[in-house]
């Protein structure tokens, strides 16, 4: 066993690049750097396309990352795998629940792979459908729900075998005003459980009500990162909505400056 | 690999598969159904065909009274026709006697064709008197020699503008193409077998000759094949096929929801991120695929046998017309296909769950089913050719094999089958190991699996592949390049002309080889790579390297022409094709050494291994293993030589060539080693006779002519595993470069 660490996810230099057939090759993430704690709402936000869905996977170990490390409970994303997987908790913006299943049939599944005895599976699942308050709808089929209600069991399968860490990736996509606050809370109260939580989303009201710790990300790269207030404070803005058109415009700009600026520089270095 | 785990998932996937009504129907239930179904229509169509009267002219009938009975009340006599009678519906018109044969035929075939009648029955003019001419002849000969045949042929030579001695007899008219048209000549010609029996019973007793001398002898059909199996024989050409197809729909049909339509509705991701390896997935899939598949082959041959046995059996009682018309259905013996289908099975679950994974969706999966379909259509219908029967060369070729056993099975030919059995599950086995590998890997391709379903742009595509060429070709351009290879060498064989002397065949041999191998991989490492020789491989080797790239061709030359022999025991060549190849060395007698030597050994050592080991080896290994990459390019270096021999012959040494250019990075000793194979070849089919010398060194084979003995072949084959040893020690898999190392 490994001990107990501080920084449940530490990611460093974390790059990824994959090959286009129509663009070449991608770099998607552009060796970002950020750490996570227990008790912990981590907040990655930027728009879509901004590469926070490939961050999350090679975090769950669905991607491989092309550069740097990251390593969740202590576990490498890369090469313990298997381990990170049992640490972990995904949801996604996808509902991703099946459909001729019922609630419970499919927390149940995932109990199982995660090795939970039938006692054990027993015990949670009461605890999380009393949690997520989803004993009207324990038997129904998933085809039949809501989506909603889907996103219930999607977060209760997540949760099922207990991981100190949470990955949402878009997970209020899709869902009403109801719902997205319902789900918003459970986050909190998962907070409040110690549970570490990567929060991904692109409403920055939904992060400002959410997260304490966030991340700006803008194409591949992290613009800014720290906590809400603390950054605002630093770039003088009043919101994250506004910190995130600054963060975007001032980025915009120098990449403008620095395409029209390279010529010179190279027409003066060949001069020379 | 956990198998707590993958047990977990088999039984969900089976549960949840089992919930899905859609796909419930498709693998179990229409399987089911299907076989009482289509045997209730097909005896529905066949007394439908069997029993409908046959519309039929008569022509002339008014010319043949004299002659032993024919038609009774506008009937045939039932003399004649005991079944046929009832079902032919007889229309009489008159023959014009000034009309000519030709006129009558084209009238009579006017009316078939417009369907007025099924067949027309002519009978000529001149028929009567010749029959008449002939008893009398036969009367007149039992007493003196005058012939009165000559006079008839007299008669009728006035009568027909052609120059036949004999007049024709009576003309059925009718269409084979049209199945009812030729329902009708065959109850006709039934019926008018009968009458000339009559007749020439008639002019025997005439003469007064006993019958028996018509026919002095009986030959006598003494069957060996067992009445089950002759019985079967339509069905065992059937079921086969209709079995596998359905085997790989038993398995497409689940492999599409449980890969396509779990990346369709996100659940792959969660399963992905759950804590069962990616091996267990596959496996729990695989496991899953293959029990739906077999459950519908067993339900398939269940429905079979049940449709044999109570159905058909019962409407369709032995001896019956429709009985000898359709033969007996298998019974419950064909349960025993069900051990010939297993390795079926995990092939084609291994195929579709490959398939399936590669899909976005359940609507893009279920356009690959095609396609997938109509590569195993051959190999399936290939149970369907009558001359094609099962041996060691067919039952080692995949789903064909397996096809033809099943026919075997069927046909109740069980010593043929257990005989080679184990071939057709070995290759079955093979083959199904290669598509899990296959399945394997593309559930742990990232590109796989995370597939962006974004429109594809041809343009975009076109301007980068060409605006930024890679340092190496990627495995699709190494793949495309081999398929555009095989096409243009296809066109190449119609368009060259057809050689009439051996410069001529040299030359346009190596002009083709040259144009349709050789300058599309310098052109395409040219403008898709950025360097040329590095993707063509062409790098300098050390000189031990090369000393044994000079001495491996000479060594592997008994060991190859062992496999060559091997090769045509197992698919021995056509008689056609042997005197082709005879007559083609027959050109070459008079070519000099040397221009075959350029021809048949240097140009295709430089160009194919330009374009095999080159380009396409560069390609395939940038994105594949080693191993994979040597095999595939084996695999299209062996297809491009046509000939099925040769190309197994060429597939074997493609993997030696393929393993040499791995190991060195290097085209160089490849070119040496395929220079001095095929140029040994030469040389020794020019000079062997000649060379004394040689002789002690060779054995008689069979009719394949002199192959080395067998104490040289293992000397060689010590020598060659020797300098393959040698070769190991001094050379290292080269790293390949590539855009992301």
């Amino acid at each position: 066993m490994k001990p107990k660490v501080l920084k449940v996810i530490v990611v460093e230099k974390l790059e990824k690049t994959y090959p286009d057939l129509q663009r070449g090759a991608v770099c998607a993430v552009r060796g970002i750097s950020f750490v996570a704690s227990p008790g912990q709402v981590f907040g990655l936000l930027g728009p879509n396309g901004a590469g926070k869905t490939t961050v999350l996977r090679m975090l769950s170990t669905m991607l491989k990352p092309t550069g740097g490390t990251a390593t969740v409970a202590g576990f490498d994303v890369e090469n313990e795998a298997e381990e990170v997987r049992r640490q972990i908790g995904f949801v996604s913006a996808n509902t991703a629940s099946y459909d001729r299943m019922s609630a419970f049939e499919m927390v149940e599944f995932f109990g199982q792979l995660h090795g939970l005895s039938k006692d054990e599976l027993a015990n949670r699942s009461e605890v999380v459908f009393e949690q997520l308050q989803m004993n009207d709808f324990r038997e129904t089929t998933c085809g039949k729900m809501s989506t909603g209600m889907k996103q219930k069991v999607s977060i209760a399968r997540a949760i099922i075998h207990d991981p100190p860490v949470l990955i949402f990736d878009e997970a209020t996509v899709g869902l009403d005003v109801l719902v997205g606050r319902s789900l918003q809370n459970t986050v909190l109260q998962f907070k409040d459980q110690g549970k570490c939580i990567i929060y991904s989303t692109h409403h920055m009201n939904e992060a400002e009500r959410v997260c304490d710790h966030v991340a700006i990300m803008y194409q591949g790269e992290i613009l800014a990162e720290g906590g809400q207030r603390e950054l605002c404070e630093h770039h003088g803005q009043h919101s994250l909505e506004e910190l995130f058109f600054a963060l975007i415009d001032q980025h915009d700009c120098q990449e403008n400056s620095a395409a029209l600026v390279t010529p010179d520089i190279i027409a003066t270095e060949s001069q020379l | 690999m956990n198998w707590t785990n993958v047990q977990r998932i088999f039984k969900r996937e089976i549960f949840d598969q089992l919930r899905d009504r859609r796909t419930l129907f498709t693998t179990m239930i229409l399987p089911l159904v299907m076989y009482p179904i289509l045997g209730l229509l097909m005896l529905q169509v066949a007394q439908f065909v069997s029993e409908t009267a046959s519309n039929v002219q008569v022509v002339g009938a008014e010319l043949i009274g004299e002659l032993p009975e024919l038609f009774v009340d506008e009937k045939f006599t039932a003399a004649h026709s005991p079944a046929e009678g009832k079902l032919l519906d007889l229309k009489f018109i008159q023959n014009n006697e000034q009309s000519t044969a030709e006129l009558v035929y084209d009238q009579a075939k006017d009316l078939v064709d417009a369907d007025e009648f099924d067949a027309v029955l002519v009978f000529p003019p001149d028929l009567q008197a010749y029959i008449l001419a002939l008893r009398e002849d036969v009367v007149r000969t039992r007493g003196n020699n005058k012939s009165a045949v000559e006079e008839v042929e007299q008669v009728s030579g006035a009568l027909n503008s052609d120059e036949t001695v004999l007049p024709q007899g009576p003309q059925i008219v009718f269409n084979s193409v049209d199945d009812k048209s030729k329902i009708a000549h065959k109850r006709i010609a039934n019926v008018l077998g009968s009458w000339q029996a009559s007749i020439k019973q008639s002019l025997f007793q005439a003469g007064n000759i006993p019958l028996k001398i018509a026919d002095p002898i009986a030959i006598v059909d003494r069957d060996t094949a067992p009445e089950e199996s002759r019985n079967a024989a339509i069905w065992a050409s059937i079921i086969p096929m209709m079995l596998l197809m359905w085997t790989l729909s038993g398995a497409f049909y689940p492999a599409v929801d449980l890969c396509a339509g779990e990346k369709e509705r996100g659940t792959l991701e969660t399963l992905l991120c759950g804590p069962a390896k990616r091996l267990e997935i596959v496996t729990g899939k695989l496991l899953t695929i293959m029990t739906f598949s077999f459950f519908t082959s067993l339900f398939n041959l269940i429905s079979i046998a049940f449709t044999g046995v109570f159905l058909i059996g019962k409407m369709m009682p032995a001896g019956s017309p429709l009985q000898e018309r359709l033969g007996t259905v298998p019974g419950w013996s064909i349960l025993w296909s069900l051990v010939v289908l297993v390795p079926l099975v995990a092939m084609f679950s291994a195929l579709a769950l490959s398939a399936a994974t590669f899909a976005r969706s359940s609507k893009e999966g279920q356009y690959y089913m095609m396609p997938l379909l109509i590569l195993c259509m051959p190999l399936m219908m290939i149970s369907m050719i009558p001359s094609v029967e099962l041996n060691l060369g067919t039952s080692l070729i995949p789903v064909a094999g397996a096809a033809l056993l099943l026919r075997n099975l069927i046909e109740s030919q069980f010593s043929v089958a257990i005989r080679f059995a184990f071939p057709v599950v070995a290759s079955s086995m093979f083959c199904c190991y290669l598509a899990l590998r296959w399945a394997t890997a593309q559930f742990n391709s990232e590109s796989v699996l995370f597939r962006e379903s974004e429109k594809w742009d041809v343009k975009l595509w076109l301007l980068q592949l060409l605006k930024t060429p890679r340092v190496a070709p990627t495995t699709g351009m190494a793949i495309c390049f081999a398929l555009f290879v095989l096409i243009l060498r296809f066109f190449a064989n119609f368009v060259a002309p057809d050689a009439t002397s051996w410069s001529s065949f040299l030359l346009n041999n190596s002009v083709a080889l040259i144009l349709t191998v050789g300058v599309p991989a310098i052109l395409a490492a040219q403008f898709l790579t950025t360097n040329l020789w590095d993707t063509l491989n062409l790098r300098r080797v050390s000189l031990s390297v090369a000393v044994i790239a000079l001495l491996l061709p000479f060594s592997l030359q008994p060991i190859i022409s062992w496999f060559g022999v091997l090769i045509a025991e197992i698919y021995p060549i056509s008689p056609s094709m042997l005197a082709g190849l005879e007559g083609l060395e027959k050109m070459f007698d008079d070519a000099p050494w040397w221009w075959m030597l350029l021809a048949m050994a240097a140009v295709p050592a430089i160009f194919e291994e330009l374009a095999f080991r080159g380009f396409m080896l560069s390609g395939l290994r940038s994105e594949t293993k080693d191993w994979t990459a040597i095999f595939i390019t084996a695999a299209f270096f062996g297809i491009t030589h046509g000939i099925l021999q040769q190309s197994l012959n060429a597939g074997i040494i493609g993997v030696l060539l393929g393993y040499v250019a791995v190991r060195t990075n290097s085209i160089i000793p490849t070119m040496i080693i395929h220079f001095l194979h095929n140029g040994l070849v030469v040389v020794l089919s020019k000079f062997s006779a000649s060379q004394e010398w040689l002789q002690p060194l060779q054995v008689e084979y069979s009719e394949i002519g002199t192959i080395y003995s067998p104490l040289v072949t293992v000397g060689a084959t010590l020598l060659t595993l020797a300098l393959l040893f040698a070769f190991h020690r001094v050379t290292d898999t080269q790293p390949l470069l590539t855009d992301t190392a």
